[in-house]
């Protein structure tokens, strides 16, 4: 039976590799939209990508998708599509092949098998290279044709491990087009990678991983309102930040304000930032500010990192 | 487990799916290197036979055809099975997990909706198809190559009118038995241990003595079912222990059973099977 709430739930999910830990406790319920899961090196991601897929199995806990035991390959890879960071293919195989070839073992028509293929490599621009073999390709038509690969059976759960890599910026847009078009689709889309402003434009949801643990999850938003010992901080661009800097102490959760150098803004920090959004609508009016602009200046990705891993985790972009 | 259970299972699918992996191992087969030693091993005993014959023939040597068939039954029991299609399928078998896992690509068959059963019923058989058909074609072609000093003429007499076809047919058959039990049970070494050689090289040991083994003991190795197929049977060894003989039929019965179980118990080895390439 497949769930009506469509999701990929893990319950109490361990995995050891001997006395190393892969991931340890992790619950988790992934929905539909994209979901980015960000960490440093060896912080866990593909380990729980791959226990996602069953290509590992746990150690202790449940994993479901989409209501299905990821331990019944037969059916839970129906709607399922995983774009490995592993790049290695079948040897002398064209792009073509490749598709095609593990399209047939979804058991389909022939002639269904070649219009999803035509299809998959359409959508990832790679129709003219199909017939190429796959050793003569460059680093981004690899990513791409194992891109292609992993949606060629239009799976309702797209999983992709670093799938940025090696792509030019014109094939990055391209690609992340492709994953919004599938989330778009109501389908549950999960990214892993290092390149933290891109995760943050594309993604709704993030889950934070460190050392084998989950250290955050939920919507950006939500994740950093909870980051409590790292205010947040405000970019306000106004005609007198002066004296908009001088009420904001009217507030008692600001901690601290800095203008800005050209004398058009101001950089807040505080720990109640829908507290400020209110008052400073009412300073506006009391003091007829031209404002030009209010955001969130630590309210993504990069700053959740920085502020819940630091450096310790190492490379991240 | 009940007989209409078992029916309604979907077999049109798996046996789809089974054709679609197979298709696509002989794909890759072609490029593997793991096709390169049986390749090899395939053509030694054409280039050796011919040689031999060949020398026959210059040095005037007269051909006599029941020398031949007892030669050619040494020659084919002694070195051909036991020595070439052992370590032809060793090659081959062994690799047929492990060298997906070194190559870093078994995952693309795991992340498919296939049972894994079918996946390793569909390497078996498209490893079984190409070990199958090089030595089929090695035995035939160094049998033909053995008769080359009967001349044109001997050579017809012996294939049309004498025993030479139905000797032709029993060693190509035999030689398909021995790629499936041997591929069996290779496949299973390949899918348990991360370093096969020992493995391999422990049976080939046990094969080689097995005339000395006790009868129970026969029973569980392969060349005890193929001896009972080779259309010319040698005499025992001196120092060999006595089995109860066993029919062809029996054999054939008994050694595809044997690849089954082996087949089975690989395929709930696979079902456990992880992807850790690192390791590897």
């Amino acid at each position: 039976m497949m769930d009506a709430n469509p999701r990929i739930v893990l319950r109490d999910v361990s995995k050891f590799y001997g006395e190393v830990l892969g991931v340890n406790r992790v619950s988790l319920a992934v929905e539909p939209g994209i979901t980015s899961l960000v960490g440093p090196n060896g912080a866990g991601k593909t380990t729980l990508l791959n226990l996602m897929t069953g290509l590992l199995r746990p150690t202790e806990g449940e994993i479901e998708v989409l209501g299905i035991p990821v331990n019944r390959p037969e059916r839970v890879f129906r709607h399922v599509g995983y774009c490995t960071q592993y790049d290695a293919f079948p040897k002398g195989l064209t792009g073509s092949d490749f598709i095609r070839g593990f399209l047939r073992l979804h058991g389909l028509p022939e002639a269904e098998v070649e219009a999803l293929t035509r299809d998959a490599l359409a959508r990832v621009n790679m129709t003219d290279a199909a017939g190429k073999k796959i050793a003569a390709y460059s680093k981004g038509m690899r990513q791409r044709i194992k891109l292609a690969q992993a949606i060629a059976h239009k799976p309702r759960v797209l999983i992709l491990d670093e799938p940025l890599n090696g792509l030019d910026p014109m094939a990055r847009a391209e690609v992340i087009a492709i994953f919004q078009e599938v989330a778009a689709d109501g389908c549950i889309v999960i990214v892993s990678s290092h390149i933290l402003h891109e995760v943050d434009i594309l993604s709704d949801r993030v889950i934070l991983m460190n050392h084998g643990y989950v250290v955050a999850e939920g919507g950006i938003h939500d994740v950093r309102e909870e980051v409590e010992e790292h205010p947040m901080q405000i970019l306000v661009r106004c005609d007198r930040p002066a004296v908009l800097a001088a009420r904001i102490f009217e507030l008692n959760h600001a901690v601290e304000v800095k203008l800005h150098s050209d004398g058009r803004g101001l950089l807040l920090r505080t720990k109640d930032a829908a507290g400020f959004y209110r008052l400073m609508n009412r300073i506006a009016v009391e003091e007829n500010l031209a404002m030009e602009g209010i955001q969130p200046a630590d309210d993504d990705v990069q700053s959740l990192y920085d502020y819940l891993i630091g450096n310790e985790g190492g490379r991240a972009s | 487990m009940t007989l209409p259970e078992i029916a309604s299972w979907p077999w049109r699918l798996w046996r789809r799916q089974t054709a679609a992996v197979t298709r696509l191992e002989l794909r890759k087969c072609r490029r593997a290197r793991r096709l390169v030693a049986p390749l090899l091993l395939a053509l030694l005993p054409i280039l050796i036979i011919a040689a031999v014959s060949i020398v026959r023939i210059v040095i005037g040597k007269p051909a006599n055809s029941v020398k031949l068939d007892q030669g050619y039954a040494v020659f084919f029991q002694t070195f051909f099975l036991r020595f070439l299609v052992f370590f032809g399928c060793a090659a081959m078998f062994t690799g047929v997990f492990r060298g997906d896992m070194l190559e870093k690509t078994l995952h693309y068959y795991l992340l498919a909706p296939v049972r894994r059963e079918v996946i390793a019923s569909g390497k078996f058989l498209a490893a079984l198809l190409a070990t199958a058909t090089l030595f089929s074609f090695s035995a035939a072609g160094s049998f033909l190559l053995m008769r080359l000093p009967l001349g044109r003429t001997g050579l017809e007499q012996f294939l049309l009118q004498g025993p030479g076809l139905g000797y032709l047919a029993g060693y190509v058959g035999v030689t398909v038995l021995a790629c499936l039990g041997y591929g069996a049970v290779f496949l299973l070494f390949g899918a348990l241990f991360r370093n096969p050689v020992l493995p391999v090289l422990a049976l080939f040991g046990l094969e080689s003595i097995n005339f000395l083994l006790p009868g129970w003991l026969k029973m569980v190795s392969v060349v005890y079912y193929l001896q009972a197929m080779n259309p010319v049977p040698l005499p025992p060894s001196p120092f060999a222990l006595m089995a109860d003989s066993i029919s062809p039929l029996l054999a054939v019965a008994g050694l595809a059973a044997f690849a089954v179980v082996v087949l089975v118990v690989t395929a709930l080895r696979i079902r456990r099977m992880e992807i850790i390439y690192a390791a590897d």
